[in-house]
């Protein structure tokens, strides 16, 4: 039980109790009433023994297979797996991975704090050192806020490294490494820290630490010098009040206490540069009877920046405006009654009311106030004791640390905003906003853009001034027409090629005026001016664009702003920008399902759909200006004419606040005359363009039910003007239809038979007049066999037959509907595209029809070769080599056909290597055969295990398959040298006589082929049912091998050598040298297919 | 008698037994020793199928023993049913004449094999091909077909000296095996599926390994006479080989050597195919002859055991299946045996009425007269299925 020898190594155990415990108890060890052995009179007397347990450390040993290297370890339970041993326990369980999937918790940290390294050196080396890590996805060197100086940590986020030439590092890893390498080595002398900083954590409680200590630090440096200018009474408050330093409770100030204490303020201030400078000296002279409130600089520091924050607060009320001074606000209401109530109104409501970390404490001027004075009073009694409390904080704040300040401003005043928001949040009411102020822009915009401009611009248009300047005498105009601004710019001859989605703009910038482009200015403060290169305003932020709302006045829309203001500049830019960003966004803003029509015309594609869609409507809208010839306005006016039309037609009117203005030519309030005569030109133009694209008109007709966005104007204007246009337009529209279907008609007809020419068509060269009979049998008129079942036979219908039979050669067909059943029947399941109805159907390739109809009954017949090489696939291919090997011959033309085969043989021969002959191989092969003649010796007889043949070792890797010269043939799996053995030539051996009578009675047999080799004039070998694999090599008349008789431990072999050097899967041939039997009438034909073939073997 | 469709009241020339059937349970006087008895087909002409319009390469019966297609020079094949013989559908589609002939296994897809390089497959119920396309892939014509018992593969044997294996589901080749230097004549696979064999007219019979296509096995007899069929034995160790020495023999592959040799039958000139069939337990061989006979022999004892005339002509095929027997003819038609228990009470002479719950055979001593026939022919012709001179 107890191990003889101590393990190796007892593994030190906690002992199983309590060492320092007493007895813990009585435990009997002999109970002389069971026992036994002993006699009843003694187990009467005898007492039970006890004994004291506990006191001991009595826990079991130690268990030796726990210890490492025990001598137990021998003990195998795997039998299977000698190696295993018995595992320590408890096993030692690695901690799972992190999986995203199924861990629980963050994860491990990507992201490294690197503290310690000196703050004024590069960043830049910083990183690269921990970019050899792994990708960094972002650093961040920390700064003091206060400061900007760098504090000499940073942070560094890893993320999953994805280059393909390196192995994927992950963050995590990338990170861990980091961290394992770098903690506490040197980075340009300073040790430095790394540490795992998930979330940033640490590296924000270092800043944390750093800002407190610097505050820490100021706070002392700040409370020994004492304020010189104190508040005369409340010096001694002033200690108390630091205890409070952190609160920023507001401090509500009167405002006689004001100018004394902005003077101190002031004064303290003047060791710093004023943030601002007052506007005037003393603004509450200025103001004369108006109500003001005024916010003393106590309250809410004085600042430019916070005027506008102030206002938006204020914004409910109408306020004048905001005035600064040093000593406060002044938030001045104008001089109406209404003013004084709303100043009033603000004065209750806001006093006192948390404006970002201060609060506003007001005092009202010049209006009345019910509880005017209490009010005022109020405050003021409670403010004096308070007073102390947030001002030198504040002033502190305020002196030494501007832009921290400014920033907690910046958060305040979103704070403030969103509260404020959030306390007047009503979607409904917000929605009803947004909507309202769009669709006054929209509004504005359009009657700018459609109804003014256009109006302006086509009365100033000189050409409709040329009566008057006739008759004044007035030169035109010779520079270029003022830019009109065009609403639809659409491809205007429908001739035009179908991606005119591309050509508008093509036409555009063809005809453009360059000057008339609009000019596109940087804008200043946005773009490369931005960036300056050295320092970067951490807490810059991007301030957003100023949204104008359509509130301007026209002239901005019509000329580009000229203005060297770089605020109005950057305005008018954004603005024309934003205009033209809106104006191109339109035709998504707008609803849906009209644009759902646009798209299906982009489908079609065609030049007339695509210029009449919304986007190419919009593109030119106030920014991109062309030229229009007047032919362009006229047919564009025509087409849009029919547009109309085609709504009218279908009742399709749409009522929305967003009104089209038709074409510019409609608008003007031009006597008629005029108008007819643009109509009339128009209607001659309507009518060619219609008819020279009778597609593009199609595609017009067609979609017609298609509705297209459509705005329409002022209703009366309209249902004028269509009263005007509809004559017109209908006549045109009928005319292009009729046009449309009498072309579409005549396609159709597939015979040549002509139909009547229509009446109602106009005289139209295309169609003939003259009267064609009406059922002439064109020339090439065919019977077609395919309708022939649907002719409904009558019995005069039958031929006569008698005749037939003398005219044509009567053949056995049966019933002729069933005939024709069937054969449809095989055509439909056999026809392929190339079939057509009349075309009998082929069999591929060689087919020779059998007489008694299928093969089978034929009967079995011998099949020649020559007939066999017309269909078997490796005979074609064998004659197809040749016939190209002749062709090119015949081309060459200059070299005897047979000796340039050779040659071209001899060199892609030459190319080739051979392997497997080297020297090496022959002296093992040598070596081989010598000590089996040794062993030979040895055994002293010529035993049949030890007969070898030697000219096996010399063989060659060959391999038989499928011949196109016959059934079978020899290929080298190699490429072989010249004068190479490739194999011997193994059979029977056999007498010349035995070969003769085998000879015919493999003949008889029908083994066509002869396997009979000649070795001297007495024996042969015969490789017909016994032989090697060197009987498929087939004859050639052009062999690449030759067949040698060599002796080989005294006997004759017939060896197989190489001719010339052979490829890889090359048939192996030789020259059979049978002998010629020119006359016999059972030569055997040579399928050799090279081009010195003798045609036959024999 | 209309909805029978095409069958034609023939005259029973009398079945005749060859002197050694016992149809009557007599036994021979010699004493036997008690081996097994030998096997005593009986079968009786049953059907005349006529309507094909050229000879008829191959007649099939389906594995279910329901169906009997005839496939026939006329590029048209036909589906019978076999209890009653009534014509059941003509399968047009080839362009030439259908040499071969193969059931699926669940009696399903027919395939067939034509003069026109293609093989197509054909679903019995619908009478349409399964695939408008056929497998198309052959050289020249194809010879012979044969389902696997699997029916995932089918083989086919060509005039271009080829074995194809198709893939049946996927309509495409798997595999073409190089197998002769004359057409493969016959074709079959073994009962498991795992071998090919295939015979050619160049004599040798070579037994292929289904899934890699290598020729495990080759024989050839001494004088190599062409062989026109080859079938597998039932129980999947010897081949049967049909060859144009008008004898068949019995190899044992595994060995290769003959084990048996049956004659009685002439094949001389064309090619003819057989089958095993088993009657009572008892295995026995079916030949066509091309004198227009079958021939029934006993496996085991080589004695030719029923001797059935009745086709004008050669007749090219012989195909048994549990106790139908259908033979196709050089004349167009196809006969239907039937096997009757001899030891039945029917007595059948030459004027003999058998009576049946389907198909009725009359059977009239004088034969009918020409105007009857002609009255027939005229029904048939009316209904589209045959053709009047």
């Amino acid at each position: 039980m107890q191990s003889s020898a101590t393990p190796p190594s007892v593994v030190k155990r906690l002992p199983a109790r309590d060492p320092n415990r007493t007895t813990q108890g009585m435990r009997c060890i002999h109970d002389p009433s069971t026992d036994k052995t002993l006699s009843s009179a003694e187990k009467k007397s005898m007492k039970p023994k006890y004994k004291a347990f506990g006191s001991k450390d009595d826990a079991p040993p130690p268990d030796p297979r726990l210890s490492k290297g025990s001598w137990l370890d021998y003990i195998n339970v795997d039998f299977h797996l000698p190696k295993a041993r018995l595992r320590q326990t408890p096993y030692n369980l690695k901690p799972y991975s992190y999986d995203a999937a199924t861990s629980i918790g963050p994860g491990p940290p990507t992201q490294i704090v690197v503290s310690g390294f000196n703050p004024l050196i590069t960043f830049s080396r910083v990183a690269t050192i921990f970019a050899s890590y792994g990708d960094i996805a972002e650093s961040s060197n920390k700064m003091h806020p206060d400061t900007g100086s760098y504090l000499g940590f940073a942070t560094f986020r890893f993320r999953d490294a994805k280059q393909p030439r390196r192995p994927a590092m992950s963050a995590v890893d990338a990170a861990k490494k980091a961290v394992r390498t770098m903690n506490g080595r040197k980075i340009e002398g300073n040790h430095v820290k790394v540490d795992f900083d998930r979330d940033g954590k640490k590296s924000r409680e270092m800043l944390e630490a750093i800002i407190k200590k610097d505050r820490d630090e100021m706070a002392r440096a700040m409370a020994t010098p004492p304020m010189p200018v104190g508040p005369r009474s409340h010096a001694d408050s002033i200690p108390p009040s630091r205890a409070q330093s952190e609160s920023v409770a507001g401090a509500l100030l009167p405002s006689d206490n004001g100018p004394p204490l902005s003077d101190a303020t002031s004064w303290s201030l003047s060791t710093k540069p004023k943030p601002f400078i007052p506007s005037t000296p003393s603004i509450t002279s200025t103001l004369r009877g108006e109500p003001y409130i005024f916010v003393p600089d106590s309250s809410v520091p004085v600042m430019a920046t916070t005027v506008p924050h102030m206002k938006k607060r204020l914004k409910a009320y109408v306020i004048d405006d905001i005035l600064t001074d040093r000593m406060g606000y002044y938030i001045i209401f104008p001089n109406t009654s209404r003013g004084r109530e709303d100043a009033c109104k603000c004065f209750q409501s806001a006093n006192g009311s948390a404006f970002f970390t201060y609060s506003m404490a007001m005092k009202l001027h010049n209006a009345t106030l019910s509880i005017s004075s209490q009010s005022l009073n109020h405050p003021r009694s409670g403010d004096v004791d308070k007073r102390p409390v947030g001002d030198v904080r504040y002033r502190d704040d305020h002196q030494y640390r501007p832009r921290e300040e400014r920033r907690q401003l910046e958060d305040s005043i979103l704070e403030e905003e969103k509260k404020q928001r959030a306390q007047n949040f009503d979607p409904v009411i917000e929605a009803i906003e947004v909507v309202r102020r769009e669709m006054m822009e929209h509004l504005i915009r359009h009657i700018r853009t459609k109804v003014a401009v256009p109006a302006l611009s086509t009365f100033l248009d000189p050409a409709n001034h040329v009566a008057k300047r006739r008759k004044l005498n007035i030169e035109d105009p010779s520079g270029p027409l003022k830019p009109i601004i065009s609403i639809e710019d659409h491809d205007v001859s429908p001739v035009s090629t179908p991606n005119s989605r591309a050509d508008p703009i093509e036409r555009r910038t063809a005809r453009l005026n360059v000057t008339a482009l609009p000019r596109i200015r940087k804008v200043k403060g946005h773009g490369a001016v931005q960036r300056n290169y050295g320092f970067t305003d951490p807490f810059a932020r991007k301030r957003p664009s100023v949204v104008r709302n359509a509130f301007r006045s026209l002239h901005h829309r019509l000329q580009p702003p000229d203005s060297d203001d770089e605020a109005s500049e950057g305005e008018g830019e954004r603005e024309v920008r934003d205009s033209i960003a809106r104006d191109t966004e339109e035709p998504e803003s707008r609803p849906r399902s009209r644009m759902s029509t646009d798209e299906d015309g982009f489908e079609d594609g065609f030049g007339d759909e695509d210029s009449m869609t919304e986007a190419s409507f919009l593109v030119n809208d106030g920014a991109i200006k062309s030229k229009k010839r007047k032919l362009d306005l006229q047919v564009e006016a025509a087409i849009k004419r029919q547009k109309k039309s085609d709504e009218e037609l279908f009742g399709v009117t749409i009522d929305t606040l967003e009104h089209e203005f038709p074409s510019p030519t409609e608008d003007i309030t031009l006597p008629d005359a005029t108008q007819t005569n643009i109509k009339e030109p128009e209607m001659v133009e309507l009518l060619v363009p219609i008819e020279k694209a009778t597609k593009g008109k199609k595609k017009t007709a067609a979609p017609k039910s298609k509705k297209k966005t459509k705005k329409q104007l002022f209703e009366e204007r309209e249902s004028l003007k269509k009263q005007q246009q509809d004559a017109y337009v209908e006549e045109a529209l009928e005319q292009a239809q009729q046009v449309d279907t009498s072309r579409s008609e005549t396609p159709l007809h597939k015979l040549s038979i002509i139909e009547e020419p229509e009446e109602l068509l106009p005289k139209d060269d295309r169609f003939s007049d003259k009267v064609v009979a009406a059922m002439p049998i064109p020339p090439n008129f065919k019977l077609a066999l395919e309708t022939i079942p649907d002719l409904q036979f009558e019995s005069k219908d039958q031929p006569d037959i008698s005749k037939l039979k003398r005219r044509t050669a009567p053949s056995e067909v049966g019933d002729p509907r069933l005939w024709i059943w069937k054969r449809n029947r095989i055509r439909e399941l056999n026809a392929t595209k190339e079939t057509t109805i009349n075309s009998s159907l082929i069999i591929d390739g060689y087919y020779v029809p059998n007489p008694t109809g299928s093969a089978r009954t034929e009967g079995v017949k011998k099949i020649l070769n020559s007939e066999k090489s017309k269909y078997l696939p490796h005979h074609l291919k064998v004659q197809k080599a040749r016939e190209e090997r002749q062709q090119r011959a015949a081309k060459k033309d200059t070299r005897d056909a047979v000796a340039s085969a050779a040659e071209a043989a001899k060199l892609a021969a030459e190319k080739l290597l051979a392997k497997g002959n080297s020297r090496a191989n022959r002296a093992n092969n040598r070596r081989f055969v010598a000590d089996l003649n040794d062993q030979k010796k040895t055994l002293g007889q010529d035993s049949d295990v030890l007969r070898f043949n030697q000219l096996k070792k010399r063989k060659k890797p060959v391999k038989f398959a499928r011949s196109a010269i016959h059934n079978w043939g020899l290929y080298a799996m190699e490429n072989i040298n010249k004068d190479d053995m490739i194999i011997e030539y193994v059979g029977e051996q056999v007498r010349q006589q035995i070969s003769e009578i085998r000879e015919n009675r493999y003949l008889k047999s029908g083994i066509g082929s002869s396997y009979l080799f000649r070795i001297d004039d007495n024996t042969v070998i015969d490789a017909t049912k016994k032989g090697g694999i060197a009987r498929f090599i087939n004859h050639s008349c052009m062999p690449n091998c030759t067949a040698k008789i060599i002796k080989v431990e005294g006997s004759k072999r017939i060896v197989i050598y190489a001719l010339r050097d052979i490829a890889q899967n090359e048939e192996l041939t030789y020259d059979y040298k049978f002998e010629r039997e020119i006359g016999s009438l059972d030569r055997i034909p040579c399928l050799c297919g090279t081009t010195a073939c003798k045609g036959f073997l024999n | 008698m209309a909805g029978w469709g095409l069958w034609i009241r023939t005259v029973a020339r009398g079945r005749e037994t060859p002197s050694t059937i016992l149809h009557d349970g007599q036994e021979h006087g010699e004493s036997t020793p008690p081996v097994r008895q030998p096997v005593r087909p009986h079968y009786v002409p049953r059907l005349l199928l006529a309507g094909h319009q050229k000879p008829i390469s191959q007649a099939r019966i389906s594995p279910d023993g329901r169906w009997i297609a005839s496939s026939s020079a006329d590029a048209t094949i036909r589906i019978w049913e076999a209890s009653t013989g009534r014509h059941m559908d003509t399968l047009v589609g080839h362009i030439a004449g259908v040499s071969a002939l193969a059931w699926s296994p669940d009696s399903r897809t027919l395939a067939s094999g034509s003069d026109d390089k293609a093989i197509r497959l054909w679903d019995r119920v619908t009478g349409r091909p399964t695939k408008s396309k056929p497998l198309l892939g052959h050289h020249s014509y194809v010879y012979c077909l044969a389902f696997s018992p699997k029916g995932n593969i089918l083989a086919s044997g060509s005039y271009d000296e080829a074995v194809f294996l198709w893939d049946v589901r996927a309509g495409r080749l798997m595999r073409s095996l190089p197998a002769h230097s004359d057409p493969v004549s016959g074709i079959d696979f073994c009962q498991d599926g795992t071998l090919v064999v295939s015979c050619s007219t160049d004599g040798l019979t070579r037994i292929w390994d289904t899934s890699t296509g290598q020729c495990l096995r080759t024989l050839v007899h001494e004088d190599n006479p062409p062989i026109t069929s080859v079938c597998f034995a039932p129980n999947g160790r010897y081949v049967l080989a049909f060859s144009m020495d008008s004898c068949l023999r019995l190899w044992d592959y595994v060995s290769g050597t003959v084990k048996k040799t049956y004659s009685g039958h002439k094949n001389e000139g064309f090619s003819i195919g057989g089958c095993f069939g088993s009657v009572d337990g008892e295995p026995f061989i079916a030949a066509p002859s091309e004198d227009g006979d079958i021939v029934l022999w006993d496996v085991g004892n080589k004695e030719v055991v029923q001797r059935i005339k009745g086709h004008t002509g050669v007749c090219f095929w012989v195909d048994v299946c549990d106790d139908i027997m259908v033979s196709a003819g050089q004349d167009g038609k196809i006969r239907v045996y039937k096997h009757q228990n001899p030891n039945a009470p029917k007595e059948i002479n030459d004027v003999a009425v058998v009576n049946e719950a389907l198909g009725d055979l009359m059977v009239t001593d004088p034969p009918l007269k020409n105007e009857d026939i002609k009255k027939e022919n005229n029904k048939l012709y009316q209904a589209g299925l045959i053709w009047l001179n």
